[in-house]
């Protein structure tokens, strides 16, 4: 009986992970039609960098929370400049593999640099359970859901409601018109850029005390795209709620079908929904000729 | 104002514009008229720099303005209406305004000007809450029109203001441009509406194949034959 | 510029280079043996990569689910089903190419960034499956299989080589056959213009899958043939990283050549053997190879070689003899007796609200040259697209030579005679300026794909009269001395002539021409209006034409149609449209403001 409610928080815990993931690859997404390969592994370079600042540099976590998130927000503005801007004009293929190779040199940077040790890193809230209404939670559980959920929300504010937000999100719909209102594109692309990575970090971080942190954590990075297309990638809102759902669907499935198939599952998903509905659950056409 | 010295500029790999020279003084309304293809769009682009000019020939209120970004443009007193209004749909009316006023330092002037949009458009007021996709067309000309002029600019380009647009429509767009110019806004207008265009503006260019065909004042070219044989062949 | 007469060096290289791999177990020692049959596998696991990204322009990260599915297809046969090795081989690859050319569907629907996401996720879910399929593929340990042996005689290492350089042989002729024929020519049409590969009358949904089936045969056979070359098979051996290497090895060779793929195989996969890196590194260092790559030099080192050389420059000796062109029909002659040409009835179409065209009817006699012009927005280019089935109507009827065609596709019109040019221009501008107008007669060939691969009496002929009829249409539009040139490097002008060879490579009746003079200086208008007639004259070819020259339209065309807000507002000779009060109000507006 008590089952369920529990296998929903987690579902939700987790979809708030993907959720932040997922609205980095939305953002990037509709400035520059370009899928982020390589924003799993800026989730798993946050988890790493957060281990290292607390637990090697000793830095409190609050400090530690926010030098990882800075410094992966750098890193993405650095990659964008050197590589990707190069590479605007170029087809789109070219720049999905320019985003592929990014992710792997992370990836294989990481492991060189740490070796592929797995590692613990320990949280601010217990993980000590305590039961409400019939339901037992955890202070860690709710504490990631809230700060996920406060940070998904302070960023749709941002979009929204600012000036620089609306900004982006002009350059985003229609770049000549954004422009010739005075907006920087290449400012723009920085920051964006910045935001993603910096939000793929916070996820790495947070989700840090769940997991084993190794350099191929970054994989779970795709369930935040999965869980964008799931929703709709073309709006925000759809895309969040599409990662909320999947994290409620893959928790539902590793326990009443089998854990070791939850990535296939939430392939699966991925697999079907792009046959059936490719715009997304939530997501509306777009136009296409005949 | 604005001056185009011999401007030459390419389309994709086409050349568009062969040395193509016009002038627009302060305080007037130019217009700039021609049949599809003669590169009146490409005009305008390359004077806000969307579209780069092989040389650095034009000059606003006499500074070069050739190698100014193109995002920089309405910082020194240009703003444009683009062809076919490119309104940031997904966005609010009141969104595509303040995303007009984005590059202003005056930000404390913004609710006034904003009052006056709405004065000049008060159809725009009263769907300032509404997605601008789902305007009318005539609708969301007033849009990009209202946008351009958040920037307060001095000189105001407009790319075929009037294109698809019902006659009634057409009328009171260009009536608010008689009235703008009234109260002393620059306008270069570009259309291929030519007979109106030449009642509005006070000199008018007629490009061909990207070049300036003919010029001159416009209640002169009114009655040219020469207008209608660049649009529709010698007869 | 340097001249290299490329095919005969390259046949000697390639007759040296398959010789001294065959003969290699004589001189090398066992490991150095291993890593050049690990090469040979990597060649052909680049060549899977080209032919759907290189030249079906397809993006895929799944390479390597494709080698995995081959790979364990093979070990599973022979060890749980106790098959020959060498009937397991192909049946492993033909099982990968059956998941390819499923996978190929998604591709038809959706944009590469789906496609991407797809390829990737089917990479992980196939690595995933046999990780925790333990009953059947002993999950990450991975399976051992039995030596591969001929009539019960064991192979040894040095045999398994040759077996793996002949393989490896066969495939790269079979390649290189495709890619020369009609279908690696679509292929290409396909990756440089959608649309325009659509109106040459290719189905693109066939090419997209054959593409994925054919890339995914390929990494199949690598997969098969590496599973006997190491006699075991696991998981690791297929992760994403390795579909990245199969890529990087792609694009660093010349994602867009076939040779590319020997040279972007052998390099990686001998240099990491050279410096004995650690895996780490070379993952590091492949991922940084790859971004260069992509940002300095994306055609890879092929590429280079030929646009530094000039390898395609136009070589006079190449040009065969130029015969006269035969009419493609007698539609000028006794045109009254025929019947219209086309019947365009009542047609419109709406895009959400919009009614781009409504009740526009017209018709066109054999023979005429008909033009159609407007104000910008009047929906003439919209009427060329019913025309050519890019869109169907939403109401009337089209019928071309008394052929019901409205709800036709648009490669199957091709096939009934009519052919088009492109307002923008869509020239497949990565292949010579021959080759364009050899895509033009796609939808005239005969040999399928297996006559292609195999380079059959047919698939030859057919290919010789292709290279004949392409060097006529090029001597008839003036564009003969550009033949080898890359198709984007001619000028604007001369781009429009190429297109209007390319369309008149099929034979059409009707051709429709999409502002062909726009963009053209006064000289070239006068050829393109001579070009025009001549089309009619010599070629019997009825055209109908979208034009905003007025000198062009009113010298050329037997009638003008008018089009405005998307109907048609006036129709008749030349003289009665200029002064038709309605036109002249549609162009230069109403006078009454």
């Amino acid at each position: 009986m008590e089952l369920l409610p529990q296998v929903l928080i987690s579902g939700i815990m987790v979809g708030s992970l993907y959720a932040l993931v997922g609205l980095g690859f939305v953002v990037i997404y509709r400035a520059t039609k370009v899928v982020n390969f390589a924003q799993g592994e800026m989730m798993m370079l946050g988890a790493i960098l957060a281990l290292y600042f607390s637990t090697d540099l000793a830095l409190p976590y609050a400090v530690s929370f926010l030098l990882a998130v800075l410094t992966a927000a750098s890193l993405g503005v650095v990659v964008e400049r050197v590589a990707y801007r190069r590479l605007l004009q170029a087809p789109v293929v070219t720049l999905i593999l320019a985003t592929v190779a990014v992710g792997q040199m992370i990836r294989a940077g990481v492991r060189i640099l740490r070796g592929s040790e797995v590692s613990r890193f320990p949280s601010l809230f217990s993980a000590d359970p305590f039961v409400v209404a019939g339901v037992s939670v955890t202070p860690l559980s709710l504490s990631i859901i809230a700060i996920s959920v406060l940070l998904v929300v302070a960023f749709i504010l941002f979009f929204r409601k600012t000036l620089i937000g609306k900004g982006m999100e002009a350059m985003s719909e229609n770049r000549d018109a954004a422009t010739l209102s005075g907006i920087s594109i290449n400012r723009t692309f920085s920051m964006i850029w910045a935001m993603s990575s910096g939000l793929a970090a916070a996820a790495g971080v947070l989700m840090a005390p769940l997991i084993i942190i190794t350099p191929d954590m970054g994989s779970i990075g795709i369930k935040g795209f999965i869980g964008a297309i799931l929703g709709g990638f073309n709006n925000i809102g759809g895309a969040i709620a599409g990662c909320f759902l999947l994290g409620i669907i893959e928790s539902l499935g590793g326990v009443y079908i089998s854990s070791s198939l939850k990535d296939v599952i939430s392939f699966a998903a991925l697999v079907l929904v792009l046959s059936l509905r490719p715009q997304g659950l939530f997501g509306s056409p777009e136009a296409k000729r005949a | 104002m604005l001056e185009l010295n011999k401007v030459n500029a390419f389309y994709g790999r086409i050349r568009a514009l062969r040395d193509v020279s016009l002038s627009v003084k302060k305080g007037s309304i130019v217009s700039l008229l021609g049949a599809n293809g003669a590169g009146k769009t490409t005009t305008v682009r390359t004077i806000v720099g969307l579209n780069r000019s092989a040389d650095n020939d034009i000059t606003f209120k006499g500074e070069p303005i050739g190698r100014v970004p193109p995002y920089q443009i309405v910082r020194h007193g240009i703003a444009m209406v683009p062809e076919r209004r490119e309104i940031f749909s997904d966005m609010t009316v009141l969104d595509n305004l303040e995303i007009g006023g984005y590059s202003r330092r005056d930000r404390t002037m913004l609710p006034g000007d904003l009052e006056r949009i709405y004065g000049l458009f008060p159809i725009l007021a009263e769907r300032r809450k509404h997605k601008a996709g789902g305007l009318s067309g005539g609708q969301q000309q007033m849009l990009a029109i209202g946008r351009a002029l958040m920037a307060k600019p001095e000189l105001l380009l407009l790319d075929e203001p009037t294109l698809g647009l019902a006659p009634i429509i057409v009328k009171q767009i260009f009536e608010i441009l008689r009235q703008l110019n009234r109260e002393g806004m620059t306008i270069l207008l570009i259309e291929q509406n030519a007979h109106q265009a030449l009642k509005l503006s006070e000199f008018s260019y007629i490009l061909e194949n990207g070049r300036v065909a003919l010029a001159g004042p416009s209640d002169e070219l009114s009655s040219n034959p020469d207008v209608q044989a660049s649009y529709l062949g010698a007869i | 510029m340097m001249m290299i007469r490329a095919p005969w060096i390259l046949y000697v290289a390639g007759v040296l280079l398959a010789g001294s791999c065959l003969l290699a177990p004589l001189a090398l020692g066992s490991y150095p043996l291993f890593v050049l049959s690990l090469a040979l596998i990597n060649i052909i696991a680049a060549l899977s990569v080209n032919i759907v990204m290189g030249y079906a322009g397809q993006i895929s990260l799944g390479q390597a689910g494709f080698a995995a599915i081959g790979a364990y297809t093979t070990a599973l046969c022979v060890t749980n089903l106790e098959m020959s090795y060498w009937l397991a081989l192909p049946l492993g690859g033909v099982t990968a190419g059956l998941f390819g050319y499923l996978l190929g569907f998604p591709a038809l629907r959706l944009g590469s960034l789906y496609v991407s996401m797809v390829t990737f996720g089917f990479g992980l879910i196939v690595v995933l499956v046999f990780q925790n399929w333990y009953d059947l593929a002993n999950g990450p340990n991975g399976l051992s299989m039995p030596d591969p042996e001929i009539a019960g005689h064991l192979v040894t290492p040095q045999e398994f080589h040759v077996v793996i350089t002949i393989v490896a042989i066969v495939l790269f002729v079979v390649a290189r056959n495709i890619v020369v024929s009609r279908h690696g020519r679509a292929l290409v049409a396909l990756r440089e213009s959608e649309f325009a590969a659509r109106c040459m009358g290719i189905d693109i949904a066939r090419y997209k899958t054959t593409a994925f089936a054919l890339g995914a045969l390929y990494a199949g056979l690598a997969g098969g043939l590496f599973a006997g070359l190491t006699r075991f098979v696991n998981p690791d051996a297929f992760v994403f990283q390795v579909s990245i290497l199969y890529v990087t090895m792609s694009i660093l060779g010349g994602i867009n050549t076939i040779v590319g793929a020997i040279v972007g195989g052998a390099l990686l996969t001998l240099i990491p053997e050279l410096l004995r890196s650690t895996a780490e590194y070379k993952d590091f260092l492949t991922g940084l190879l790859l971004l260069l790559l992509l940002m300095f030099l994306p055609k890879g080192i092929v590429g280079l070689i030929r646009d530094r050389f000039g390898v395609r420059q136009n070589n006079p000796d190449e040009r065969p003899p130029v015969g006269e062109l035969a009419p493609f029909s007698r539609d000028t002659e006794n045109a009254a007796a025929k019947g219209p040409l086309v019947e365009v009835a009542n047609v419109g179409v709406q895009f959400g609200g919009l009614k781009a065209v409504q009740n526009v009817s017209l018709e066109i006699e054999p023979g005429e040259i008909v033009s159609v012009i407007g104000p910008n927005g009047a929906g003439k280019t919209t009427l060329f697209n019913l025309m050519s089935g890019i869109y169907y109507p939403t109401a009337g009827t089209i019928r071309i030579a008394q052929t019901d065609v409205t709800r036709l596709p648009a490669n199957k019109r091709t096939q009934l005679g009519i052919a088009r040019t492109f307002q923008n221009l869509e020239l497949f501008g990565d292949l010579s300026v021959l080759d364009n107008v050899k895509v033009g007669a796609h939808t005239r060939g005969r040999a399928g794909f297996t006559q292609a691969a195999l380079r059959t009496r047919l698939a030859r002929d057919e290919e010789q009269d292709f290279t004949e009829i392409a060097w006529m249409l090029l001597s008839f539009v003036g564009l003969q001395d550009h033949a080898h040139h890359r198709a984007d490097s001619l000028s604007f002008g001369h781009q429009r002539f190429l297109e209007i060879a390319r369309a008149l490579a099929s034979k059409p009746r009707l051709l429709l021409l999409d502002e062909p003079a726009a963009g053209l200086n006064s000289s070239e208008i006068a050829s393109m209006m001579a070009l025009v007639r001549r089309i009619r004259e010599e070629l019997g070819v009825t055209v109908l034409l979208i034009a905003h020259t007025m000198s062009l339209v009113m010298s050329l065309s037997h009638r003008i149609v008018v089009l405005d807000h998307g109907e048609m507002l006036a129709s008749g000779v030349p003289a009665e449209v200029q002064n038709d009060a309605r036109v002249i109000r549609a162009y230069l507006g109403a006078d009454d403001a």
